[in-house]
């Protein structure tokens, strides 16, 4: 629970925390042989890492651990001291290997790993929920992964990178979105860490800088989110929910009024996909709150967050430990229910979480 | 009645003058079949251009394609041409019928597989406006005004092709293409820049499509259908200002002015918003001197057409409120192409105390247009 500024108490869902294996050997722990004694890039970005560091100050523990790696340090930090009553792990992998069974296997030691040391094991434990990371270039393995933690009871998602070579409404993804409906987990989207294959951050190439980079790369999510619905996956899967979990909710109004108006006469060429596009939105289509989003403490902020009904879609997270830490405060001009649904409701009713019950548990 | 007619028929411009109130930023101008082959330079015009029968390159086709071409069906002229061919048409149905005063022309040839290539092309473009649009037989009524044509891949050429052009009295812009990488905060683009200053003439983009990387290529992988490949086309556009803005090219060249064409304009908003929270979160690790929004609103302008709004309308007046509409944006029409705005739809969805801005104020300032032409007697005024 934590106070806001107008005194008024809220529950917190902090639907985006990223962690780590603590180092190389930790993580190799986890892989059998082939891929044990693969080699594999590290978390840590050479063109693209974040000039004065990846991580927020103070997120490594006393020991030195790597941020984000050691769930009772990271509890203490997000539930004593953030106020924070449940959170959503994303595990950070390690790029996406142009060698699809080595992918699957990183994806499946940090699953292990996600698994046996944060949603078991640890005084934190009950509060964790957990993301399945998958590799979509590897349908046969991800299916496997899905099948194997599906009915975890502190499973809420399967996780993708948000870099690929071909946008996420393609059929080849279809089986996989399908498993996601089947086992009632939503797809979450973020950029995958760590170097390895994929085109270049922006479609201009190579930024030179790092604020361009990430500036832009969060935006990526419209050519996934524009073509799933222009190719009729949410007409196909009426049940299917994704998580854009970079941020960026704002981008969507200005898209999806493009999408509708200038891309209404397309209609006629997609017609398994009928419906106007911003109508398959609602109950498809949700957030992860970024640092960088919206349009700060305004007196229109509320009124701009209903735009697109963005209010029932964006969910605060934090990103911890990564540099970007989202510190969760709400503008003046929100309603106390836009409040409640960015604080913790969207991701609630989303992920099936009783905040109260998660609460009293304590 | 009469007298405009004679005076039409004559090409004669009238002694009595109006004001512009609607200034056009965007309008398409075709060569007729075979014109432009005389002016591209040798040897690219019998090595590269000439050396191969060029079928349609349509792929991702605007609706209805193979009636319409993505063309307004009602300006291809009677004699068999393209639309956009014939400068009397665009002046019957763009100036006269719609009420455009003053039309910025934007020529768009076909993108190259090389920088010399593109140059010559650029060239040649130059030329035919100058010959065929913008000549005292073509322009009578000086309602018309060219792009210099500058082959931004090839920097140099770009800014001697602008040495070339500056001064002309009818050329209003530079237009250099969205596509070749990388992105407009690279320092080999510094002499089309340069130049541009120089001359105190503003740059304009306009999409163009392209092939392989100058598609150009979506970092997450190509769209399906015109639908979703025309929306997520934007982002082009947005990464270009991102570019403009954390590179400094503002810095270096504070009387730049730029104009994005046909990119659609209400995505600025939340990227303004972004952007300003990336430079205040890492402002020690940044070069720029003022907040990303300002040199925006400074330096940037965006043209109207395509308008995108959502079912209730209200949402859209709110938004041109919040990104202070009447700094950054210009009336565009998109003659002759299927996406056509009439400026009189158009200036009714704009805010009343933003209409002069947007409609010519913005245009007159950022192109150093007259503010009067020379009268049309029945000529349409927009408002």
């Amino acid at each position: 629970m934590i106070e806001h500024a107008d005194g008024a108490t809220t529950p917190v869902i902090d639907a985006s925390v990223h962690i780590f294996s603590k180092s190389n050997k930790d993580l190799r722990s986890f892989l059998r042989e082939p891929f044990k004694s693969r080699g594999f890039p590290d978390y840590e970005m050479d063109w693209y890492g974040a000039p004065g560091g990846e991580y927020a100050s103070n997120t490594k523990g006393p020991d030195r651990q790597y941020p984000g790696s050691d769930p009772e340090f990271v509890g203490g930090q997000l539930f004593d001291e953030r106020g924070v009553d449940v959170a959503i792990l994303h595990p950070m992998t390690r790029g996406i290997m142009p060698d699809r069974h080595l992918g699957t296997a990183i994806a499946a030691a940090h699953n292990e790993l996600m698994v046996s040391r944060w949603l078991e094991g640890n005084s934190y434990a009950d509060r964790y929920r957990g993301t399945i990371r998958v590799n979509p270039d590897d349908i046969t393995g991800a299916l496997r992964e899905v099948e194997k933690y599906a009915s975890h009871p502190r499973v809420v998602q399967i996780g993708v990178p948000l870099q690929s070579r071909e946008v996420y409404g393609k059929p080849q993804y279809w089986p996989l979105w399908e498993a996601a409906v089947e086992a009632n987990l939503p797809v979450s989207v973020h950029i995958e860490v760590g170097a390895g294959l994929s085109f270049a951050p922006t479609p201009s190439g190579v930024p030179r800088t790092y604020e361009q980079y990430v500036s832009f790369m969060a935006l990526n999510y419209l050519y996934h989110l524009m073509n799933m619905i222009a190719e009729g996956v949410f007409e196909r899967m009426p049940a299917l929910k994704f998580v854009w979990a970079d941020g960026a909710a704002d981008l969507l109004t200005p898209f999806i009024w493009r999408m509708d108006c200038f891309g209404r006469p397309h209609l006629e060429q997609t017609p398994w996909a009928p419906k106007m596009p911003s109508d398959y939105l609602p109950g498809h289509t949700y957030f992860i709150q970024g640092a960088m989003d919206g349009p700060g403490d305004t007196e229109f902020a509320g009124e701009w967050f209903g735009f697109t009904g963005k209010d029932d879609m964006v969910m605060y997270g934090s990103s911890y430990p990564h540099w970007q830490l989202n510190e969760l405060k709400v503008p003046a001009s929100y309603t106390d229910e836009q409040r409640d649904k960015l604080c913790w409701r969207n991701a609630a009713q989303l992920y099936g979480i009783d905040v109260g019950a998660g609460v009293s548990a304590q | 009645m009469t007298s405009t007619v004679t005076s039409t028929t004559e090409r004669t411009p009238a002694a009595e003058r109006v004001a512009v109130r609607c200034v056009d930023s965007d309008v398409h101008p075709t060569p007729r079949s075979g014109v432009l082959t005389q002016y591209i330079p040798e040897p690219w015009r019998s090595k590269y251009f000439l050396t191969r029968k060029i079928g349609d390159q349509i792929y991702y086709d605007a609706p209805d394609y193979a009636h319409a071409y993505a063309m307004r069906v009602d300006t291809f002229p009677a004699d068999g041409e393209f639309a956009g061919s014939d400068p009397d048409l665009a002046f019957k149905q763009l100036i006269m019928d719609a009420g455009s005063d003053i039309a910025i022309l934007e020529p768009a040839a076909y993108p190259a597989r090389f920088p010399e290539a593109n140059h010559a092309m650029s060239c040649a473009l130059n030329d035919w406006q100058a010959n065929h649009w913008l000549d005292s037989h073509n322009n009578w009524h000086e309602r018309w005004r060219g792009s210099i044509c500058a082959a931004i891949e090839s920097p140099e050429d770009g800014a001697r092709e602008i040495e070339r052009w500056a001064g002309h009295p009818y050329m209003g812009q530079i237009l250099i293409k969205a596509e070749p990488r990388p992105s407009w905060g690279d320092p080999k683009y510094d002499p089309i820049w340069e130049a541009a200053t120089k001359h105190d003439i503003t740059v304009s983009c306009h999409l163009s499509r392209g092939h392989h990387e100058e598609l150009p290529i979506p970092p997450v992988g190509f769209p399906s259908y015109n639908h979703d490949f025309m929306v997520t086309y934007s982002l082009l556009a947005a990464n270009q200002v991102m570019s403009l803005v954390f590179d400094g090219v503002f810095d270096r060249f504070p009387t730049l002015r730029i104009v994005f064409v046909e990119h659609a304009f209400t995505w600025i908003l939340p990227l303004m918003w972004r952007m300003d929270a990336i430079y205040e979160a890492r402002k020690s690790w940044v070069d720029i001197k003022r907040k990303p929004s300002e040199y925006v609103k400074d330096h940037i302008k965006f043209t109207t057409q395509p308008l995108d709004y959502p079912e209730d309308k209200t949402e859209l007046m709110r938004a041109f409120e919040w990104m202070e509409c009447d700094k950054i944006l210009l009336f565009s029409s998109d003659y002759p192409h299927w996406t056509f705005d009439d400026p009189r739809w158009l200036v009714k969805h704009l805010p009343e105390h933003a209409r002069e801005n947007i409609m010519f104020r913005n245009g007159i300032a950022t192109y150093h247009l007259p503010e009067t032409v020379p009268a049309l007697e029945g000529q349409v005024r927009v408002f």
